[in-house]
């Protein structure tokens, strides 16, 4: 799966999310758009809801199961929380190689 | 309803019950299944194995789409014995099996629920914590977590319309109590407030009430069966 796609389910994700209540306003996914951090859209159960989904979406469109771990994205630095789409897109692209 | 040690004990009995009642029922443990029905989803799992837990939930959401209630109920029950006297090994069982497994079960299970926006988390824990009772301090240690994580977990998932809650039952006539013996049975029944071992069916309807709709502003409660706490 490439990043264009990750990006285009991250945006089907916002959007299910808008549609539940647990995003306010509808969002457009860029490569920009923060996740996680300063600038998100999302609470923290909004972030785990979003990877929960993700999660379903990733492995229902590559045929096996994926999972999301924050832990193996390399940009990703737990003692200052912050992702964007474009960082979780390569990630998503690694992990469905 | 999704029941984690579901071959035997209370975990078959609440299986039994709800699949008598017209629910769909995925279970598993570490054992082949030990219950026939139509309505029945049986996996092998270790759940203190976090890779089979979590292909058990996925496999269970792409065949029944969601999951509307777990009951998290696989844990060992090691015989009593004095703390000084209790092997490592009887420790790290239970921290595997029973706050592990719990953990990775409920995990997994809420992340659907989560974006499924409602569902109904029911743990279990025993009469043991409440008792404090001599010979148990590994398995009340564990059994106190559950309790514990049960509650944080309602405080973080009420905002989705989660709730969670903990059954604590006293003794049902199960193969693991029976290998206990007549006297430690009496002396446990003994310390209990109702003296008596309770049934499957007390034990369903406190499933039933935590599962109701009516009880959606009931979260982190643990129903003690048979003694005050």
């Amino acid at each position: 799966m490439n990043s264009t796609t990750a990006i285009k389910l991250m945006q089907e994700s916002f959007d299910s999310l808008q549609r539940s209540g647990i995003l306010e306003g509808a969002i457009l996914v860029t490569s920009d758009t923060v996740i996680l951090g300063t600038g998100s859209f999302l609470n923290s159960l909004g972030f785990v809801t979003f990877i929960s989904d993700m999660e379903e979406r990733v492995s229902a469109v590559a045929g096996q199961e994926h999972y999301l771990v924050l832990a193996e994205i390399h940009e990703f630095n737990a003692e200052q929380a912050f992702l964007s789409a474009g960082t979780l897109a390569q990630y998503i692209e690694k992990i469905t190689r | 309803m999704v029941i984690s040690g579901s071959s035997k004990g209370i975990g078959n009995g609440i299986a039994h019950y709800f699949l008598a009642r017209g629910y769909r029922v995925a279970g598993c443990s570490r054992g082949k299944s030990t219950i026939e029905h139509a309505n029945y989803f049986h996996s092998l799992v270790d759940v203190s194995n976090e890779d089979q837990v979590c292909s058990w939930v996925r496999a269970i959401k792409r065949r029944f789409k969601r999951i509307d209630i777990l009951v998290c109920n696989a844990g060992l029950a090691p015989a009593n014995i004095l703390m000084p006297m209790t092997p490592g090994t009887v420790l790290t069982d239970l921290l595997h099996v029973n706050i592990a497994g719990s953990f990775f079960v409920c995990r997994e299970v809420s992340k659907i629920m989560l974006v499924q926006r409602a569902g109904r988390v029911i743990t279990i824990s025993s009469m043991a914590v409440g008792l404090h009772e001599e010979g148990t301090s590994a398995y009340s240690a564990s059994k106190s977590a559950i309790v514990e994580m049960t509650k944080v977990m309602a405080k973080e998932l009420a905002p989705a319309g989660i709730t969670c809650n903990v059954i604590a039952p006293s003794m049902l006539m199960t193969d693991a109590v029976n290998v206990l013996g007549e006297e430690v049975i009496q002396r446990a029944l003994s310390k209990l407030t109702i003296k008596r071992m309770v049934t499957i069916e007390e034990i369903c309807n406190i499933v039933s009430f935590f599962s109701a709709a009516e009880s959606s502003c009931i979260t982190g409660q643990v129903i003690h069966m048979g003694l005050v706490c």
